[in-house]
């Protein structure tokens, strides 16, 4: 894992420090609250409608046991005993006094965590595949290039006020796990017709008010170019990209406008011109960084694993949670595990203190002390003996942390919506909490099989309803909350966004309406084997339409 | 029928303007501002209040009478004042020290 340098560590507690200043001055009345606020959310703390929330960055989602078990005490002591993973890989706790914020940052600084760039018109937390360094179908570790992008972009002065918040994933699979075609930029790891390894550039991709699959504007940006390439992005951004309306900010907008031809011309043309020397990605750079993220030591162990494949034949549950939550590593004997944050009828990405110490635990235990955060706000222990998988099972479980539903019905990302956010339209969470019970039990979720329903509160898309199998996104009409839902969205190499089924649905009879959808799903596939996306993508929105509108 | 309502400064907290002007957490021992003039010296003293950093974002909040007390009409505001409507899990030690 990277390890704050002097330099890092120098930087983030000068950070803190001025922080601490900053707040005693606002508590003292010597800042007022206009000047104060960008300085408050430059350091993740924003104000939610209850109290503040502050916001902090794990980048490109991997944490230790060691500050894990921080952000746990953090919950206990500051806030109310819990946090939030987000859909960026964030955690964000929803209690805390203004007056605490330093003290928290300062605790995070010791263990080189921090909330910078989690908030303004920044390069925000690079994102990576939670599997990262682990899956079998990898190609390699994105995350020491999320890593160099970040030490570069971080207070970079050059793109600290660009017209609106900028957004980098990078997924290191076939597979992405990453959404990258919803970002400003995702860069797709890929292997050339030479065999080489770089990145598949993608811009311009969104979600929000206006949502945009990104568009490819070059299929293979050498390793060396990649802090290169991206600064030329960027430029061409800083200078085109439109700061008269907020709205009409973002990227996307700009490639949306211009064009992807025109935008990928314009790159080329900034790339050719304003290549840095110094920005080139040496060998010796590059595994420098690559050695930050080595594999851990995984002592070889005996395939088939007897123990995994005895508890296995004997205990159908045990046998349900390793096909749903377990998938294939890189070195055969282990397994990647996620664990679901999102228990039958609870609040998905929501994790106690006591929770995050049993996985800080769990981690040390079995998992090589890695954890990692998925943008469907689950956790992943990266490394795990398959030998080892009963024994964790049984320990997940003695802290409700077994839930058996990854990709199905029940594995719901939720925003915290209207019982959270200032700018929520509508409820999120009790409409996903009532839809995981409505499928979380008798096996129910598990015969329907993989489908990802995504939940927003309001147009700003948070929750990734855009690119749900099922999106619902909650509006207000005449003071009364309603649900509008889309069907047909994905977040994958094949990303789409969701097709609006047709006039919005109330709270009480949202779940009845995806009940229907699913049923008529149920109806329609050919086989078990036909998931709810390559039904709708054979059968279309018609038969969806049909069940919602045109029963009467 | 409206009351005033801000967040604390110190910890974000809701809070309600109340007849001796101070800014209290409960909405139902809040004054009650009924004609628009009134509401608008509401806001004026919420105005002084942050001016002197003692709360932010302050605004007027529709109120009504019901059966079992005075309550925000809208849901936002519902939610505001009686906190999330999910029974979010907090930790033993957490819940005993608040
Ligand atoms: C204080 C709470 C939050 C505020 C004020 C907030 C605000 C916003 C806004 C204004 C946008 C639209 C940006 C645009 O289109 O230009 C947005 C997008 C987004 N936010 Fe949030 N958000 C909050 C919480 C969250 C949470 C909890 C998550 C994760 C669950 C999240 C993840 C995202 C994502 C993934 C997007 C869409 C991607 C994009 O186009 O940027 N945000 N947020
Ligand atoms: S989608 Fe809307 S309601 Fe949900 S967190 Fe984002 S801004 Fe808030």
């Amino acid at each position: 894992m990277y390890r704050y340098d002097n330099f890092d560590a120098t930087f983030v507690a000068e950070r803190v420090a001025q922080f601490k200043d900053q707040v005693a001055r606002r508590l003292a009345g010597e800042l007022t609250e206009d000047q104060f606020r960008p300085l408050r959310l430059m350091n993740g703390v924003y104000l939610q409608l209850h109290a503040y929330m502050l916001r902090v960055a794990i980048p490109y989602g991997t944490l230790s046991p060691r500050q894990l078990r921080k952000l746990a005490h953090i919950a206990r002591h500051y806030d109310k005993g819990y946090g939030h993973f987000t859909t960026r890989q964030n955690i964000q706790f929803n209690w805390p006094a203004l007056a605490d914020c330093p003290a928290i940052l300062s605790e995070l600084a010791n263990v080189e965590m921090h909330a910078i760039q989690t908030s303004g018109n920044c390069v925000r937390n690079v994102t990576a595949d939670q599997f990262a360094g682990a899956a079998a179908d990898e190609i390699e570790d994105p995350r020491p290039y999320c890593e160099l992008l970040r030490q570069w972009s971080s207070l970079n002065p050059e793109f600290s006020f660009l017209p609106r918040k900028f957004k980098i994933a990078i997924a290191g699979a076939p597979h992405d796990r990453a959404a990258v075609k919803v970002h400003d930029i995702g860069y797709q790891i890929v292997r050339n017709a030479d065999g080489e390894i770089g990145f598949a550039a993608y811009v311009g991709g969104g979600l929000g008010r206006s949502p945009f699959v990104a568009h490819k504007i070059r299929d293979f940006v050498p390793k060396a170019d990649l802090l290169n390439y991206t600064a030329a992005i960027l430029r061409v951004y800083n200078l085109e990209g439109r700061r008269d309306n907020k709205f009409k900010a973002r990227i996307k907008i700009l490639v949306h406008e211009k064009g992807a031809e025109a935008m990928r011309d314009a790159v080329e043309a900034e790339f050719a011109r304003s290549r840095d020397p110094d920005l080139v990605l040496t060998p010796e750079i590059i595994d420098r960084f690559k050695s930050y993220f080595a594999l851990p030591d995984l002592p070889s162990r005996p395939v088939p694993a007897q123990n995994f494949e005895g508890r296995r034949a004997q205990d159908a549950d045990f046998a349900h949670f390793a096909s749903q939550n377990v998938v294939a590593h890189k070195v055969p004997g282990y397994g990647v595990v996620s664990i679901s944050l999102k228990p039958i009828g609870g609040i998905p990405g929501d994790v106690t203190a006591e929770q995050m110490e049993a996985v800080a635990d769990l981690a040390e235990t079995y998992a090589h002390s890695e954890v990692r955060v998925a943008h469907e706000q689950n956790l992943v222990l990266p490394h795990v003996a398959l030998d080892d998988l009963p024994a964790l099972y049984d320990r997940l479980k003695d802290s409700n942390l077994a839930t058996p539903n990854i990709g199905l019905v029940t594995d719901i990302i939720s925003c915290p919506g209207l019982d959270y956010c200032s700018l929520a339209t509508a409820r999120s969470i009790p409409i996903a909490q009532r839809i995981s019970e409505r499928f979380g039990h008798n096996g129910r979720a598990a015969e329907i099989g993989e489908l990802h329903i995504n939940i927003s509160g309001c147009i700003n898309a948070c929750g990734h309803h855009h690119v749900a199998h099922i999106g619902i996104l909650g509006l207000e009409k005449k003071g009364v909350e309603t649900y509008q839902i889309t069907v047909g969205g994905a977040a994958d190499e094949t990303c789409a966004l969701g097709e609006v089924l047709g006039p919005g649905f109330s709270s009480e009879s949202v779940v009845d309406a995806v009940e229907a959808i699913v049923e008529t799903y149920l109806k329609v596939r050919k086989s078990r084997d036909e998931d709810f996306l390559s039904t709708y993508r054979r059968v279309g929105a018609a038969p969806f339409k049909e069940v919602l509108y045109e029963r009467a | 029928m409206q009351v005033v309502s801000a967040s604390r400064l110190t910890d974000g907290s809701v809070v309600y303007l109340d007849s001796r002007g101070d800014w209290i957490e409960s909405l139902a021992c809040a004054r009650i501002f009924d004609s628009e003039p009134d509401v608008q010296a509401g806001l004026e003293q919420a105005k002084a209040a942050i001016a002197a950093s003692k709360i932010i974002d302050a605004f007027a909040v529709p109120v009504a009478q019901s059966a079992d007390g005075l309550h925000a009409i809208s849901l936002r505001n519902a939610i505001r004042e009686l906190g999330p409507t999910v029974a979010f899990k907090t930790s033993p030690a957490a819940a005993a020290r608040r």
